[in-house]
């Protein structure tokens, strides 16, 4: 029984901190775009045009 | 300048530095709060980046939901402990420009004219940066500065270092300055028997073009860096925006003072309000005895300095260029005569950065587009790494220095 379950001790410990790391992953992933996504918010600002000068 | 040559500015860099921790925790702290409502699909993403959000959305929706806005809030909260820790690093790491400045061959109120050397009979360059950051973007350091390699490959350089203005400054227009470059000019041209290569750096350019085109005959070629030249050119609105936003402001600042560093640098953050957190937090893990740390911290130290700017000149750039575009519908005019590049009668070099943030690339090939007799070179860089860069010297010094031969 011993030589059994020594096998699975270390396997449980790593099965743990990977569903963690996933979650830490998939938050960076998800607070990533979040920033590119301002960003391409902001770079595609367009304006309604100036009113026309009187030099046009 | 501290004891150790450390800018006494560092201390309060990035500047304005609650500008920069603010974006950086609105920028976490928001995508922390959003979560739901991204996940929910309630939150508007860009439509460029509509399938990434879908495919995103889709994980998100499988991951369990109160675990999941614990691990988006505290990678939130770690970002921007990422953030202070990598401006904590800049602001204690012992770099520092070394260099010292070349020589005064002139000295106009605050302005001083550095003269580099050159054998006899080289060709002189006239080298004249912005007014808003210190000339020495141009001088940064050994391997770093483009006024020395030019010594090296055989001319006399010169830099205009436009320096902090003072009382003599304190009403300068665009003009004003304009008519001090022009003077350097004519000295560069007395003390050397001949005329010179003009070099404009950013709005350095824009300093140097009516120069060369009210004295042609002190001036052999004239190069513009990324020069803006339409301000109101594709890829440009939200910089529009940012300067009427801040050409607003300066009535509320007191009046007949000059405009302080820190608003200018708000012009300058606002580009890309999300730069400034991206790159201290990559420079909280970059090796700090590397040659990368080394050169992030001179690049901070400079981008950073700077002097404030006279209330008019701050004026005329952000309302007459950026706000009404003057010079691009070719209605600027200098000392009363409009600035028309289509006259300029010297060959002309303008460089192109395709990854320019401060002046798109549209903006600056409009200068290229009326100029008559121009060769243009286009960079894969940004707008300071195409002059001061590890690329710099392949990617503008090289082609530069070709383009000079041509004019001996």
């Amino acid at each position: 029984m011993a030589r059994k379950s020594a096998p699975s001790a270390p396997q449980q410990p790593e099965a743990a901190p990977s569903a963690a790391t996933a979650l830490t992953l998939l938050a960076a992933r998800y607070l990533d775009f979040w920033q590119r996504n301002l960003l391409a918010w902001s770079n595609d600002i367009s304006l309604p045009p100036l009113e026309k000068s009187k030099d046009d | 300048m501290t004891k150790a040559g450390v800018p006494a500015h560092r201390a309060i860099s990035p500047r304005p530095f609650a500008f920069h921790l603010a974006a950086c925790q609105s920028t976490w702290l928001s995508g922390a709060a959003a979560l739901p409502a991204f996940v929910q699909g309630l939150a508007p993403t860009h439509p460029a980046l509509a399938a990434e959000a879908a495919a995103l959305r889709q994980d998100l929706c499988a991951a369990e939901g109160v675990k999941l806005a614990e691990a988006v809030m505290s990678t939130a909260l770690a970002r921007v402990g990422a953030f202070l820790d990598g401006v904590k690093r800049y602001q204690a790491h012992p770099a520092h420009r070394r260099l010292q400045d070349a020589p005064a061959a002139l000295e106009l109120g605050s302005a001083i004219l550095r003269d580099f050397g050159g054998p006899a009979g080289a060709l002189p360059v006239l080298a004249a940066p912005s007014l808003v950051n210190p000339a020495h973007i141009l001088d940064l350091e050994r391997g770093m500065s483009l006024m020395r390699y030019l010594k090296q490959r055989g001319f006399h350089p010169y830099l205009m270092d436009w320096g902090e203005p003072g009382a003599a400054e304190a009403d300068f227009s665009v003009d004003d300055y304009i008519a001090r470059l022009e003077t350097a000019l004519a000295h560069v041209a007395a003390q050397t028997g001949q005329p010179a290569a003009l070099l404009g750096y950013c709005m350095g350019g824009n300093l140097a073009l009516p120069v060369a085109l009210r004295r042609p005959e002190l001036v052999r070629g004239a190069a513009f860096l990324a020069t803006p030249w339409d301000f109101h050119a594709e890829g440009i609105a939200y910089r529009r925006a940012v300067a009427a936003a801040l050409g607003g402001s300066l009535a509320l600042l007191p009046p007949n003072e000059p405009v302080p560093v820190d608003v200018l640098q708000i012009f300058f953050a606002s580009l890309d309000p999300t730069l400034t957190d991206r790159k201290f937090r990559r420079f909280a893990v970059l090796d700090p005895d590397s040659p990368s740390a080394r050169a992030f911290v001179l690049m901070e130290d400079w981008a950073n300095g700077g002097a404030p700017l006279p209330r008019r000149v701050a004026d005329q750039c952000l309302n007459q260029w950026y706000a009404e575009n003057a010079p691009g519908r070719g209605v600027w005019r200098v000392a009363g005569e409009v600035i028309d590049p289509r006259r300029l009668s010297c060959p002309a070099f303008v460089a192109v950065p395709r990854a320019d943030r401060i002046v798109p690339p549209a903006s600056a090939l409009a200068l290229a587009e009326a100029l008559p007799n121009v060769h243009i070179h286009r960079t894969a860089t940004g707008h300071v790494a195409m002059v001061a860069g590890g690329g710099a010297r392949q990617g503008l010094w090289q082609p530069l220095v070709a383009w000079l031969f041509t004019l001996c």
